[in-house]
């Protein structure tokens, strides 16, 4: 089992350059039955981290362009008569599958968007009055664009809450950036993947997330983060309990990826801001700001001893 | 240490005032035994008395039980203390988020309590001084927040005086308690007065402010309504024609800027006219208009929403202060 | 957010919990319900229910004159049952009263502390009556139940958590205070200074019953009753002796402390071996044939002691007896019934025939000052005389010719009692004469001392036993002649006749009697059946009680000083030891407390010490870092040190040398594995962790290297 997950994030920084922590957070974002937005400007490799993600878990992908003219039947798919039978025949959209990428989700209407959000909430999707279950595992990784183009709708923070990780690639750096240029096509290494892990295994693998230990102390910890975020003048509101508990489910997921069947703070401060800093809307426009309010709060509360 | 590290970021947040606000300095004290007092209270000194009368009974009746109970109750008096003293250590204070007031408004000054010690902290009494105090108890788990009033007097930053802890727990014959103080000050505004022709001097400055060419552009900027967005910007006269819920984002501002200008006030001085301009923002801001403000040396620039009125209202607060 | 706070006006005005107050009330009186008039008891008990039910109706308060109308009746229920409001069963009765009626005046939480505190006052005036170790077991229930009557009025009433604790946590909190109050009670029990009487004397105080009792302060004794009842029954077998010899020896007191005749060592000294047990057979054949001894049963009443009275000069004890060197018997256990035993005695069996310097040097003590006056008489009498014999007969000529006179009603003497006896009252009874005596003796350096016990005896006409009433309890004195051992001399009997009193002249017609309690004794101790063993055995535990709790005084406190080797000490140097004492249990509970609060558990305050050591060494864990944070930044740091870029990274941190580093990484590890991994951290392992820590040594490089 740790040899298979170390496979995995092996295998993904071999085609994704210089990006391990990302990596890792994609892959405990998976462990941790979570679903992951990705957001970049264009051309940061978004697509192609979902793709090889797919690929070596061995899973089915398929890509869904949002676009501001998709309609919720785009992906969810839809009944057609046939005339044959005289019936109505259901065609699966492409959300019927393991991997899914949302590519720039931003761009398509809220209603398509919250197509893809129930379905990511319920496993399930109806469609005319009927529920039809969604394979397992099932995964989504949105894209969006972080400054809002004109001609947007960025996802509200109800449901940027439904994404256990935000991460963002950026720049590569100089030599990283070099290799890329020089190097084989990603496309092609990716044809050349091959799975590390079986579905079955990967599901294994998920559930095993529940018996991390996680002490007393850690969940001293937890809170006391937790607090400090509602306390803080800083956003409008604090974490929630639902991100309070993704907090601890990403940290066990990141415990297991680093082969340790118990939580330590330090875990929970890997995976802190990928977890947290979507979730926290920010009352002051520092965007560009050198202070992170969010990481600072790692350094203002005392681990507890 | 708490206090410590607090000092060292009050001096960086004295060189950097702009960030004060948002700075979330954590203010947190864990109440030690040194600067804690102990007397005994009224209660106490009666069961003094009663011990010193139980001793001479017992002396004189020559009973040994007698002074056992004596002895026993002296015991627990001595005891006590301890108790006592254990009631107020090991609580933690920290400062709460403090909204700002106008002068002459009362200030909720919120302490977060909490239990360093793992165990409950019953009757504690919290304020600005011993004839004021607020009581609550402290849950080990759950720990407790109190609001002491505090009436403010002047603008511009408040130090808070010191606050006092204090507890006669379990008996009520013992009284212990301490002082501390909260580092960050607290921005209190200028106090709002109506000014005398509060209706001229708005709405005819639109010249100073409407420098946003961008009147034409209302059809690029109206976008689809997203749940949660403010109800004052759904362009409702879009949606009475029935074309679907639409919010003005870019454009189109409802009525003619206002710009509240300090030289608005020439002749009154200047605590006066910070006094009008904050009534003037206040009073904008409740009726959902967008708003610039104009002081010497500090330009605030049209806009709307309680952050911006927090903007303003921090400019004429600090005016002439920094 | 924001709790429920309570304002101080609140807080000033908060309800009352009056159920508690009501609890502990009723608790403090219980003791005194045995005691006071039933009408008493009965209206406290409805009064406290009243209140109670209307109290929880809704508030609810007496006009003041009902209140005073109510009190002023009360206070002549007791004038009626007493016929009188002084006195201490009238006095006692008045206070409960009173205090029943306390409750129905509570108006402010003021009221709750003065009720409360005199519970406390309450529950002493129940010592008066009641001494037994039951009654002084249940004083902690009343005063644990006032400490929760003000615990809990003194919390605040709607969001207290005190409210909602349960019974078990009440009693387990209540019972936290009682037990660290415990020890500080003892400690001021055993040290608090005494003093030696009454600061003001009660009336009815210091009368003397006659009898037998193991001190004699002749001084304190104002007036000696003489009680008829039956000390003692005595039947001979066959011969009896006669008159002049018939004194029953009891106890021998031998030290005196200028006020107080008193057994010498009192419960720490040797018994010897009786005579007719250690002789040789044939010796002891010969000695029991003597025509002086006489072997007898004596049927002892309960006297509550443990001596036993024989003959002058027991020769043979009964078993679970023991002889002592001065010739007094004492039981293993106190005489609580009647009790039969065995004698034999030889009353001219010679006693110590020859004296080691230490019993002689005992023999002979008296205070270094008081009394110049008899000490100079002595010293000058004993020159005049040839001998001790002489001298001795000098002193007796004294009492039969100068004006000395018997009495039972003695002045009282409060200091130098053998000077104020023997030049200025010359009245007394036995004791002041046999106490004169001896101390004049042995101010003159003759050996002597004082023997109680009864003299004489009469027979009952009827039957053949003698009695011996408390009235016969008399004191006498062994003088110590050479050649002759110790003689008995008593003195009283030297006092002219027509000089003693005539109250003396008991009225025999008056007396009890004398077949009222007839017959021979309820238990012979030379058959005690197992169940009376137990019950001997719960009297000794009683007989503890007694004389560790109920007579400890100024003297027992002497008498422990000077077990734990304090006896030099001044009252104002064990008040300080006492201070000391209380200060240091105080102080250790504190601290124990104190760090409790300030450190957390165990692993905690290794932990605090590990990253103390760590900021010694100049590598401070950060506020928010964790452990493994720290582990993998000490890496670096020391990585990159060793690649000798250590002058970029700008902390002053040396590099730690390696042996450290690894023993570092050990300890931080277990940590963690502690601290996250384990669930329940057993006590030996929290303890191996603290010596590991406390075993851990941060070397940076540049320090010396390690010691081997």
């Amino acid at each position: 089992m740790k040899v298979n997950i170390q496979h995995i994030t092996d295998s993904l920084n071999k085609i994704i350059l210089g990006k391990p922590e990302q990596i890792k957070l994609a892959v405990v974002c998976l462990l941790a039955k979570g679903h992951l937005l990705i957001e970049d400007l264009p051309g940061m490799g978004k697509t192609t981290l979902a793709h090889a993600l797919a690929k070596v878990l061995g899973l089915d992908f398929q890509r869904i362009q949002f676009t501001s003219d998709l309609l919720p039947g785009d992906i969810l798919g839809s009944a057609i008569y046939r005339r044959s039978d005289e019936t109505f025949k259901f065609h699966e959209g492409p959300i019927f599958t393991q991997v899914i990428l949302a590519d720039e989700v931003n761009r398509a209407t809220p209603k398509s968007q919250s197509a893809l959000l129930e379905a990511m909430e319920e496993y399930q999707v109806t469609v005319d009055g009927v529920s039809r279950k969604l394979p397992e595992p099932f995964f989504v990784i949105a894209t969006q664009n972080p400054f809002h183009q004109i001609g947007t709708y960025p996802l509200p923070e109800s449901q940027l809450d439904r994404f256990l990780i935000r991460i963002s690639l950026g720049y590569p750096a100089r030599e990283v950036e070099r290799m890329l240029f020089t190097g084989e096509d990603s496309r092609k290494l990716i044809e050349e993947l091959e799975p590390v892990i079986t579905p079955e295994q990967l599901i294994a693998l998920q559930a095993s997330i529940e018996s991390i230990k996680v002490s007393d102390k850690l969940f001293d910890y937890l809170q006391d983060l937790v607090d400090a975020t509602r306390q803080s003048s800083e956003w409008t509101h604090g974490i929630s309990p639902r991100g309070g508990l993704a907090l601890i489910r990403a940290a066990k997921a990141w415990a297991v990826l680093n082969q340790r069947d118990y939580v330590v703070p330090e875990d929970i401060q890997s995976v802190w801001l990928g977890v947290c800093e979507h979730r926290l809307l920010s009352q002051s426009s520092s965007v560009g700001s050198a202070i992170n309010p969010v990481a600072d709060i790692l350094s203002n509360v005392a681990v507890p001893r | 240490m708490a206090a410590n590290q607090a000092n060292k970021l009050f001096s960086s947040l004295k060189l950097k005032g702009f960030f004060a606000s948002r700075m979330p300095v954590a203010d947190e004290i864990t109440l030690e035994q040194r600067s804690t007092y102990i007397l005994p209270t009224k209660a106490g000194l009666m069961m003094f008395g009663v011990i010193i009368l139980m001793m001479v009974g017992a002396t004189n009746y020559q009973n040994n039980l007698a002074f056992l109970l004596t002895f026993l109750i002296v015991g627990i008096g001595l005891v006590s203390t301890i108790f006592t003293f254990r009631n107020l250590q090991g609580l933690a204070v920290k400062r709460g988020n403090i909204d700002s007031v106008c002068a002459d408004q009362t200030l909720a000054v919120t302490v977060h309590l909490n239990s360093q010690s793992k165990m409950d902290h019953l009757t504690i009494g919290i304020g600005f001084d011993k004839k004021s105090l607020f009581y609550c108890d402290v849950s080990a788990t759950e720990g407790a927040s109190i609001s002491i009033p505090y009436k403010t007097t002047k603008r511009g930053w408040l130090s808070l005086p010191r606050i006092m802890a204090t507890s006669s727990f379990p008996f009520g014959l013992l009284k212990v308690w301490t002082w501390f103080k909260f580092v960050s000050p607290v921005l209190i505004y200028p106090k709002p007065i109506e000014p005398p022709a509060a209706a001229d001097s708005i709405g005819t400055d639109n010249e100073q402010g409407d420098n946003k060419a961008s009147g034409n552009d209302d059809l690029y900027g109206l976008k689809s309504y997203q749940p949660g967005e403010p109800l004052s910007r759904i362009d409702w006269k879009a949606h009475a024609r029935e074309r679907g819920v639409f919010t003005k984002e870019f454009v189109s501002y409802q009525s003619s800027d206002l710009l509240f200008d300090w030289d608005n006030y020439q002749a009154t001085e200047p605590e006066l006219r910070l006094s009008y301009l904050t009534y003037l923002v206040i009073q904008a801001s409740h009726n959902n208009l967008e708003y610039g403000l104009n002081l010497p040396g500090n330009r605030v620039p049209q806009s709307s929403g309680e952050r911006h009125l927090n903007n303003c209202l921090k400019a004429l607060a600090l005016h002439g202060l920094e | 957010m924001i709790s429920n706070s309570v304002s101080a006006i609140d807080y000033q005005n908060r309800p009352f919990n009056l159920l508690p107050v009501l609890i502990a009330q009723q608790l403090t009186l219980i003791p005194l319900y045995f005691f006071i008039p039933i009408w008493i008891s009965a209206l406290s008990i409805a009064v406290a229910i009243t209140v109670y039910f209307t109290q929880v109706r809704g508030s609810w308060s007496l006009p003041t004159w009902v209140k005073v109308l109510i009190t002023l009746a009360a206070a002549v229920g007791v004038l009626l049952s007493f016929q009188r409001l002084s006195g201490r069963d009238a006095g006692v009765a008045l206070i409960a009263v009173m205090y029943a009626l306390k409750v129905i005046e509570i108006k402010s939480h003021r009221d709750i502390y003065v009720l409360m505190n005199l519970g406390f006052f309450i529950l002493l005036a129940g010592f008066l009556f009641n001494q037994s170790p039951l009654i002084a077991g249940y004083q902690f229930v009343p005063v644990a139940a006032i400490l929760n009557a003000l615990t809990a009025n003194h919390s605040l009433t709607q969001t207290s958590r005190i409210m909602h604790r349960s019974l078990g946590q009440t009693l387990k909190q209540l019972s936290k205070y009682l037990l660290l109050a415990l020890p500080l009670m003892v400690v001021l029990f055993v040290f608090f200074p005494r003093l030696s009487g009454p600061i003001w004397k009660m009336p009815g105080g210091a009368s003397a019953t006659s009898g037998v009792s193991d001190t004699m302060s002749p001084g304190a004794i104002s007036s000696l009753q003489l009680f008829d009842k039956v000390a003692f029954r005595v039947k001979f077998d066959g011969r009896e002796p006669q008159g002049n010899d018939i004194y029953w020896r009891t106890l021998v007191l031998d030290e005196f402390d200028g006020l107080t005749w008193s057994r010498h060592n009192g419960r720490f000294e040797k018994p010897i071996k009786s005579i007719t047990s250690s002789q040789q057979p044939d010796g002891k054949a010969e000695l029991l044939s003597n025509e002086n001894t006489f072997s007898y049963d004596i049927s002892l009443e309960a006297t509550r002691q443990e001596w036993l009275t024989f003959l002058d000069r027991p020769i043979d004890t009964p078993r679970r007896s023991r002889l002592f060197k001065d010739y007094s018997v004492r039981f293993d256990y106190r005489l609580v019934d009647r009790t039969r035993y065995k004698g034999v005695s030889n009353i001219r069996l010679p006693l110590d025939l020859s004296l080691s310097d230490v019993e002689r040097q005992e023999m002979t003590a008296i205070p270094a000052s008081g009394n110049s006056r008899s000490r100079n008489w002595a010293q000058e009498t004993r020159s005049q005389s040839i001998d001790d014999r002489e001298f001795i007969m000098a002193i007796l000529r004294r009492i039969n010719q100068q004006e000395y006179f018997y009495t039972l009603a003695p002045p009282i003497m409060e200091q130098d009692i053998v000077d104020s006896f023997w030049f200025d009252e010359q009245v007394g009874f036995c004791e002041h004469y046999a106490g004169a005596l001896v101390y004049l003796a042995r101010a003159a350096g003759v050996p002597a001392r004082v023997v109680v016990g009864y003299q004489g005896a009469e027979k009952n006409p009827l039957s053949n036993y003698w009695i011996v009433r408390y009235a016969n309890a008399h004191a006498w004195t062994e003088i110590w002649f050479k050649g002759e051992g110790w003689v008995r001399i008593d003195p009283t009997a030297a006092i002219a006749p027509h000089r003693v009193e005539e109250q003396l002249q008991l009225d025999y017609n008056q007396r009890d009697s004398l077949f009222d309690d007839f017959g021979f004794a309820a238990v012979d101790l030379n058959e005690i059946s197992w169940h009376k063993e137990f019950q001997y055995w719960m009297d000794r535990a009683n007989t503890g009680w007694n004389d560790w709790v109920l007579d400890y005084s100024q003297g027992s406190q002497k008498l422990l000083l000077k077990g734990l080797g304090l006896d030099n000490f001044s009252v104002k140097q064990v008040s300080l030891l006492m201070i000391s004492i209380l200060a240091v249990f105080l102080a250790v509970i504190a601290l124990k407390w104190l760090r409790q609060t300030n450190n957390g558990d165990s692993i905690e305050q290794s932990f605090v010490i590990m990253c103390r050591k760590l900021e010694k060494a100049n590598y401070p864990l950060n506020k928010g870092e964790g452990v493994m944070g720290f582990l993998s930044r000490l890496d670096n740091v020391n990585s990159s040190a060793s690649s000798g870029a250590s002058s970029n990274t700008s902390s002053r941190a040396e590099r730690i040398n390696p042996e450290s580093l690894k023993a570092l990484r050990r300890t931080l590890e277990r940590y963690i594995f502690l601290r996250y991994k384990l669930s329940d951290i057993t006590e030996n392992q929290q303890k191996d962790f603290r010596r590991q820590v406390k075993a851990l040594k941060i070397r940076t490089s540049e320090a010396k290297p390690t010691e081997h």
